[in-house]
């Protein structure tokens, strides 16, 4: 979870490593403070305790008895060893580390005498060692404080944001009614971003909508025309014409004709919604089949090619004919714009059909934009084929139908269609 | 869009004038209904915060709009309303409160087979649904027709095992064997299985919450539909 939230990780971080430097300083500081405080502290005090013997001394000649942990060297008046460690001293206060410890010192001189008090810092230590408890305890207690405050404000931060992410994610395909998303945000940054997404989302479905009405009233301006062209075709047919001329309006018939099939089917996506097929522009699979094997058959056997349709499984059910059409006769056409030699299979299965070819297959990086407007293969050659595999696509991602394209083991490719939603 | 082999329930017949009006009422009277409508508005209410609290909810099915109110809580939202029975759309067109006017959506559809575009609602709200559903493959092809419809997340409520009331039924069915129960249009599904078949739906498991841990039998998912 946070590998996938880096921005999160790193204001934790910040904060952490933020409380772990102020709180760091200031235990460093009150150490410090303690310390010289302290010192300060036990020099006044053993200069107080020095003065008492001092007092005594002058007033009674007798070096009084300490008690309370401080021990008192007269090396010229009383017959005690002095430590190594107090060799080197001198007068004043000072701090002596020796084989025993560490002491505070004070040397005085009195009437000629060296006196020499000591105190032993154990005690001190011991209370200075719970003061670092305390303060390194504190130091502990601020990072983990700052770790809980940092992640409540991660949430009430990034989770927002991580929403927002989620609902604008795939956004561009819903339903119109869709509600605004800003009004769920408050009027802060994050309002202002949702907002944003909002116009965006806005703009783009009218710009679609514009898009959509264009096709559709342009392929209606062109039925028209194209009836009155393929009509006329006809009629002049079946009047007296020259061999010559009879083939040229042949000709004009069937191109009259596919402009018109490729009117439907432009109409028919232009429709916002997928609409059922009525009844009498249904058809089978099988029924579809034979009808495409008879308009692509000849074509294909006439450019030196085998064609072959072969039922493995019979797929019951009925579909949009226009749009079945339109999908399986540009993937024929395809195959057989893409193959030198072999053969062109169509095969139905149980769940849909597959046209497979002998030609040179489809390069791998291809692949992936092969079904993009107006991208042919490299091998690219006659005209038309750059919008017909997009059209392809365009009428299965409306039906609910699925395309993919593979190539063959034995060389050629497969493009497979399954029909029905899954 | 021609939906070839349009799967029919037996149990879906039922759901006529007369059943539907009956079905509104059925959720207002005795203490222990209303009780247990609080319960599952709860469990609703809960599963839909962990669905991140989704803007455009699919309720399928809607029967009476039993849960539109709830749905209608987060102020923003809007609510598109789907059944398989008319007569169950029009009861609950006509009680609908007045303060969601404009906001609820109905749809009369299969739910096999809705009517609307692929990721076209942020989440599909199925309350009492599956566990009329025996058929494995006709449970997957409803997940399946659900992945493809919703953009984000799906909420259903079904029937488990694992707690006394299921122990008990099965109990039952065995001493009756053979012969159909009351509750012949109903069925448990065993936990495991239904998970199994959230995830070959193409589903993740948001969480799920029980009506009474161990011992009722319904259980809401919170499903998230993986990419
Ligand atoms: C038990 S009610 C649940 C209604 C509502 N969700 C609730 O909890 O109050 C079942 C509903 O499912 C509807 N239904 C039955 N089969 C259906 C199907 N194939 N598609 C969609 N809805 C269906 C019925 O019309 C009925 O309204």
């Amino acid at each position: 979870m946070a590998d996938k939230q880096p921005l999160a990780r790193r204001i934790l971080l910040s904060f952490m490593l933020l409380t772990a430097l102020i709180a760091g300083i200031n235990a460093w500081a009150i150490i410090a403070v303690v310390h010289v405080v302290e010192e300060d502290l036990i020099g006044d005090e053993m200069r107080q305790e020095m003065e008492m013997v001092e007092t005594v001394y002058l007033t009674e000649g007798r070096i009084p008895d300490l008690t309370g942990g401080s021990a008192l060297y007269v090396p010229t008046l009383k017959a005690q060893p002095l430590p190594a460690a107090f060799a080197g001293l001198h007068p004043g206060y000072q701090e002596v580390v020796g084989e025993n410890g560490a002491w505070h010192v004070l040397e005085t001189s009195i009437e000629g005498h060296r006196f020499i008090l000591a105190r032993n810092q154990d005690a001190f230590e011991a209370r200075e060692q719970m003061l670092y408890k305390v303060v390194v305890g504190g130091f502990l207690l601020a990072i983990v404080l700052a770790w809980l405050i940092g992640r409540l404000t991660v949430r009430r931060v990034i989770d927002p944001v991580i929403r927002l992410a989620g609902q604008v994610r795939g956004r561009d395909s819903m339903h119109e009614l869709a509600p605004p998303l800003a009004p769920e945000y408050g009027d802060d940054e994050l309002g202002q971003l949702a907002g944003a997404f909002d116009q965006a989302f806005g703009q783009l479905r009218r710009a679609i909508e514009r898009e959509r009405l264009f096709t559709s009233d342009v392929s209606h301006e062109l039925r028209t025309p194209l009836m009155i062209v393929g009509t006329s075709a006809e009629l002049l047919l079946r009047g007296e014409l020259s061999g010559r001329a009879r083939r040229q309006v042949e000709r004009i018939a069937k191109a009259a004709g596919e402009m018109r099939a490729l009117v439907e089917v432009f109409l028919q996506l232009a429709r916002a919604q997928a609409a059922p097929a009525a009844p009498e522009a249904a058809v089978s699979l099988a029924a579809m089949a034979a009808e495409q094997g008879e308009v692509w058959g000849p074509e294909i056997t006439a450019r030196g090619l085998a064609f072959v349709v072969v039922s493995e499984a019979a797929m019951p059910g009925v579909w949009h004919a226009t749009l079945l059409r339109a999908v399986m006769g540009n993937l024929l056409r395809n195959a057989s714009h893409y193959t030198e030699r072999g053969e062109i299979r169509l095969i139905l299965d149980a769940g849909g059909f597959r046209v497979e070819d002998s030609g040179p297959g489809i390069a791998a990086d291809e692949r992936e934009r092969l079904f993009d407007s107006f991208v042919r293969g490299s091998a690219a050659r006659g005209e038309g084929l750059g919008l017909g595999l997009s059209l392809v696509r365009r009428i299965c991602e409306q039906q609910g139908w699925r395309i993919e394209a593979h190539n063959l083991a034995g060389g050629g490719s497969c493009f497979s269609v399954r029909l029905g939603r899954f | 869009m021609t939906p070839n082999l349009p799967i029919q329930l037996e149990f879906s017949n039922k759901y006529d004038s007369a059943h539907a009006l009956q079905y509104f009422h059925k959720h207002r009277a005795g203490l222990a209904r209303r009780l247990s409508d609080w319960r599952d508005r709860q469990l609703a209410r809960r599963a839909l915060q962990l669905a991140g609290d989704p803007g455009l909810v699919l309720d399928l099915p809607c029967g009476a709009g039993r849960f539109w109110p709830l749905l209608g809580e987060q102020p923003n939202r809007v609510i598109l309303a789907a059944d398989n029975s008319p007569h169950m759309l029009e009861v609950a067109r006509r009680e609908m409160p007045p303060a969601l006017a404009g906001r609820v959506h109905t749809l009369h559809t299969s739910a096999f087979a809705i009517d609307l575009e692929a990721a076209s609602v942020d989440s599909i709200f199925c309350m009492r649904l599956l566990h009329h559903i025996a058929d494995p493959a006709h449970r997957l092809a409803m997940l399946r027709e659900f992945h493809r419809v919703t953009r984000d997340t799906v909420i259903v409520s079904l029937w488990v095992d694992g707690n006394y009331k299921a122990w008990r039924r099965r109990r039952l069915e065995a001493r009756r064997a053979g012969r159909p129960g009351e509750n012949g249009n109903r069925f448990v599904i065993p936990a495991a299985t239904a998970e199994s078949e959230f995830a070959s739906a193409g589903f993740a498991i948001l969480g799920h919450h029980d009506f009474l841990p161990g011992y009722a039998m319904w259980r809401v998912y919170t499903l998230r539909k993986l990419a």
